[in-house]
């Protein structure tokens, strides 16, 4: 299969994501891929942490898991959502084990902007992580 | 290692453990799909995982094996003995290979040719189903002939086109459609189309896969068939001949500009539906701006730049305005949209370390429970340098000395429940041991051709790592001699009146001083008169000495070297390894063995072990003018006796204590010290555990009962026989621990008590 040539101009710094995941083999394997995606990868445990961290620094994206101890992916987005401009509006990913329905509208309502059941193929985080994020698939 | 690796290893243990509990619970019910399923999850989160790392055979066999249980979830596999066996391999394979990887960093040489042979099993087992719709004969159909027609250049060569039509729920099943047509060899030409017109209200369902996917490749039928293996049902193939050179009959060489990618497009999707929902009131300005974000974001990386700043401006009129806008977007007629790879970004590979450092898994609430304990530890620290300012400011003498007590008993408190805390960081349930009998328990049975019934309660109990992590060896051992010499065949247990499957239970659960795991079987039960026999035969007792002992006795010697009770030399038990082995490996954790048996009942045989090892109870003793430490787990009670209850029996001293004659021993003469003179008519005894009897030892005085970090001997103390390990005492002198067991030389078939003149 023959590319077309295109032209495009890929921003230099590379695009920076946490990770918010209490799982660390998770946290782990979402590591490695992204890394290899061409990501700066932070994490946090929770959502505590997890606002902690972005309140301090500038993320393209998130990648939230819904079931963590002390915060939620949920309550984390919902503060998030509700804090000043220039926070609020990151792009989430969030991933969960449940594919029932009731879990995806509430990510929804939280503000996650896109939903995948774990377990998440390599394929599947890069793709969805790089169009979250703005980046080239 | 690197940590990912370590971590993997760790994961793949468990997975292989649940799933071989969960395969051998399926045997019992065939029929269960839940069970079917949580087999089929753990081999595709295995497969998962193989995949991170480069072992291709390994990864194929797992593959193989997911491809089975696939179709066995699916209900066009039966769920077999010979499925289950296959799938019980595949996972020994695993275990084995893990281990490899673990010390050498590669799969052993054989894997591949294993991995070959296992995965050919899988593969005739699937080509017994019903073949899957897979070919049409001519004519060409419609589609085909339009792909083809989409070709500048068709060659001389024979083609191949593929029709695959992904099921709506494929997602779900981890299928990626468009990257497994990007893996199709040799491919000419791709057409990527909804299945069904896009609908673009909030019905749209961002999960439901619609496409319909045609491509053209070059390549042979055989390899298209194995690219597309894992969905061959949704797929239509059919051979092309060659033909001759055509021009672009009209539409886009598809080949060369992919459909608006179905990542994009979902996420467009996915937008406009989050738009849609209502949330609380106060995020909805971070919803909608993280909403224009993520559709510009996710246009951008398709390349249409226009289309983002479309979005970005949408953003002005609310969040119906970006709606509406993203709407406008996704029912464009400009959905093919070119899209370049990924630009390949260097693998960043981690440095392999040498020794796999030993990892515990600790319960999060443990540690959060440690770091609160040191958060108050150093509010009593604060305190203490508040009162030095005190007595600095010259506050009396009294008041300080109070408050310093109070002080002091609070960082006690504190530091107890730390070290408590800490602990318990070691401690992990029984169950992780317990769980992996039903295997074992199952092959003992199969090769004996016996039915064996296994049930496990108190896994929850809880020990010392290094006991739990040494206790299957020992119970391995307690169990196969269950299932070989405890239990008779089914036609004897029905003849007995008996139900004729067996039953062995293994069982944890707390006494005072530690845990007790039992191993119980419903079985013949252990005769005394066989026992007797044959410890006259070995040469292990006298015909005078095994007559006089008592039943009980007579049982607790299958625990003595040498001593085997096979009637046969039988596969699993019987191979010169007698109990005594489980009786060592249970004192060596500091526990000790023992067993009741009634004819015809059953046989249980508990292992007494220690809870924790980091910690011991000592009994401190007064002995010949110094001061001794007992471990209370070898103190079996505290007795005070006149001197007149101790008789001199042949060379030594001797009591009878509840109907038993016990041997007893001055403490200080044992340790080689003076003999002081005996101010007090009454005896102070401990009557302790020396292998399977019990010696009382006569000591001066009682003194305490502490809880200490025992050091193992070292230096000078350590060639001295009989001593455990020391202990600071509260006034800073080293405390002797010592082991009475060892200290009287004991076996249990010698435990005589040394000569001393009295």
């Amino acid at each position: 299969m023959s590319e077309t040539p295109t032209v495009h101009v890929e921003p230099v710094e590379f695009p920076r994501v946490l990770v918010v995941d209490d799982a660390s083999l998770v946290r782990m394997y979402y590591r490695g891929i992204l890394e290899k995606a061409g990501f700066v990868v932070d994490e946090a445990l929770n959502g505590i942490e997890g606002l902690e961290r972005v309140l301090g620094t500038t993320y393209d994206l998130l990648v939230v898991d819904v079931n963590m101890p002390k915060m939620d992916g949920f309550s984390f987005l919902r503060a998030l959502r509700s804090r000043e401009p220039a926070v609020r509006s990151v792009p989430a990913l969030m991933t969960s084990t449940e594919a029932g329905d009731s879990d995806r509208e509430a990510a929804r309502a939280a503000g996650a902007n896109f939903y995948l059941v774990k377990p998440l193929s390599e394929d599947a985080l890069i793709s969805h992580s790089r169009a979250l994020a703005g980046r080239r698939a | 290692m690197n940590d990912l690796l370590e971590q993997f290893l760790v994961e793949t243990r468990e997975l292989v453990q649940s799933a071989t509990e969960d395969l051998l619970a399926l045997e019992a019910s065939p029929g269960d799909a839940d069970i079917v399923n949580r087999v089929f999850r753990a081999f595709h989160t295995l497969k998962g995982s193989v995949g991170l790392f480069d072992y291709p055979p390994w990864l194929a066999l797992l593959h193989a094996a997911e491809d089975g249980l696939s179709a066995a979830r699916a209900g066009t596999l039966a769920v077999d003995a010979t499925l289950v066996d296959l799938a019980l391999e595949t996972l020994d394979a695993t275990a084995r290979w893990a281990d490899a990887v673990e010390t050498s960093d590669a799969l052993p040489g054989a894997a591949a040719t294993e991995a070959d042979a296992l995965a050919g099993r899988y593969r005739s087992l699937l080509s017994r189903r019903p073949e899957t719709p897979a070919s049409d004969a001519a004519p060409l159909p419609e589609w085909a002939s339009r792909l083809a027609g989409s070709l500048i250049d068709l060659g001389e060569k024979p083609m191949t086109a593929v029709r695959y039509r992904p099921h709506g729920d494929c997602f779900f099943a981890g299928d990626d459609p468009l990257g497994l047509v990007r893996k199709v060899p040799g491919l000419l030409a791709v057409s990527v189309e909804p299945g069904a017109p896009w609908p673009l209200d909030e019905e749209f369902d961002a999960y439901i896969c619609n496409l319909d996917i045609t491509l053209l490749t070059d390549a042979s039928r055989a390899e298209v068939d194995t690219a597309f293996r894992l969905v061959r049902d949704q797929v239509t193939t059919v051979d092309m001949p060659a033909v001759d050179a055509r021009t672009v009959l009209g539409g886009a060489n598809l080949a060369n500009a992919p459909a608006f990618g179905s990542v994009v497009v979902a996420i467009l999707a996915e937008q406009v539906r989050v738009l849609a929902t209502a949330g609380d009131a106060d995020t909805d300005a971070g919803r909608l701006e993280a909403c224009a974000q993520a559709a510009a974001n996710a246009l951008r990386s398709a390349g249409r730049a226009g289309d983002a700043e479309r979005c970005a401006l949408a953003l002005e009129n609310g969040a119906g305005g970006l709606r509406e806008a993203i709407k406008a977007i996704l029912a464009s007629p400009s959905t093919a949209a070119s899209a370049t790879n990924a630009g390949e970004v260097p693998e960043v590979s981690e440095p392999a370390g040498v020794d796999a450092a030993r990892t515990l898994r600790v319960d999060a609430g443990r540690v959060d429970a440690l770091v609160s304990l040191i958060g108050e530890l150093i509010v009593s620290r604060n305190a203490l340098g508040h009162l030095a300012m005190r007595a600095e400011a010259g506050e009396d003498a009294a008041t300080l000395a109070r408050a310093i007590r109070e002080a002091d008993a609070n960082i006690g408190r504190l530091s107890t429940t730390l070290h408590r805390s800490a602990v318990s960081f070691r401690l992990m349930p029984l169950s992780q041991v317990f769980r992996r009998f039903a295997r074992p328990v199952r092959e003992a049975a199969r090769g004996l051709g016996k039915e064996v019934i296994l049930d496990i309660a108190g896994e929850d109990t809880e020990a010392d790592r290094g006991i739990v992590e040494n206790l299957f060896e020992p119970l391995l051992h307690v169990v196969r001699n269950a299932v070989d010499h405890g239990l008779e065949d089914a036609g004897t247990r029905r003849r007995g009146g008996k139900p004729g499957a067996g039953r062995i239970r293994i069982e944890g659960g707390q006494d005072s001083d530690g845990i007790v795991v039992s191993v119980s079987d419903d079985g013949r039960g252990i005769d005394p008169a066989f026992i007797r026999r044959r410890a006259v035969e070995r040469g292990l007792r006298s015909p005078e000495a095994a007559a006089a002992l008592d039943d009980a006795a007579v049982i607790d010697l299958i625990f003595a070297p040498g001593f085997s009770t096979a009637e046969s030399v039988g596969a699993l038990s019987g191979r010169g390894v007698g109990m005594d082995a489980v009786r060592v490996a249970a004192e060596r954790m500091g526990g000790r063995v023992s067993v009741e048996s009634r004819v015809g009942l059953g046989t249980t045989v508990r292992l007494h072990l220690p809870r924790t090892i980091a910690l011991a109870r000592v009994m401190v003793v007064g002995a010949g003018g110094e001061t001794y430490g007992i471990a209370m787990d070898a103190i079996v009670e505290v007795v005070r006796r006149p001197r007149t209850g101790i008789h001199a029996v042949g060379g030594g001293n001797a009591m009878v204590l509840r109907g038993r004659t016990v041997p007893v021993v001055r403490l200080g003469a044992l340790v080689g010290q003076k003999r002081l003179p005996i101010v007090d008519l009454d005896a102070l005894l401990l009557v302790v555990r020396a292998g399977a009897e019990a010696v009382a030892l006569e000591v001066d005085r009682f003194e305490d009962r502490i809880e200490a970090v025992l050091r193992p001997p070292s230096g000078l103390v350590g060639t001295v026989p009989g001593v455990a390990g020391t202990t600071l005492l509260g006034d800073g002198r080293v405390l002797l621990v010592l082991d009475p067991a060892s200290m009287l030389g004991a076996e249990p078939t010698a435990a005589r008590p040394p000569r001393e003149e009295r």
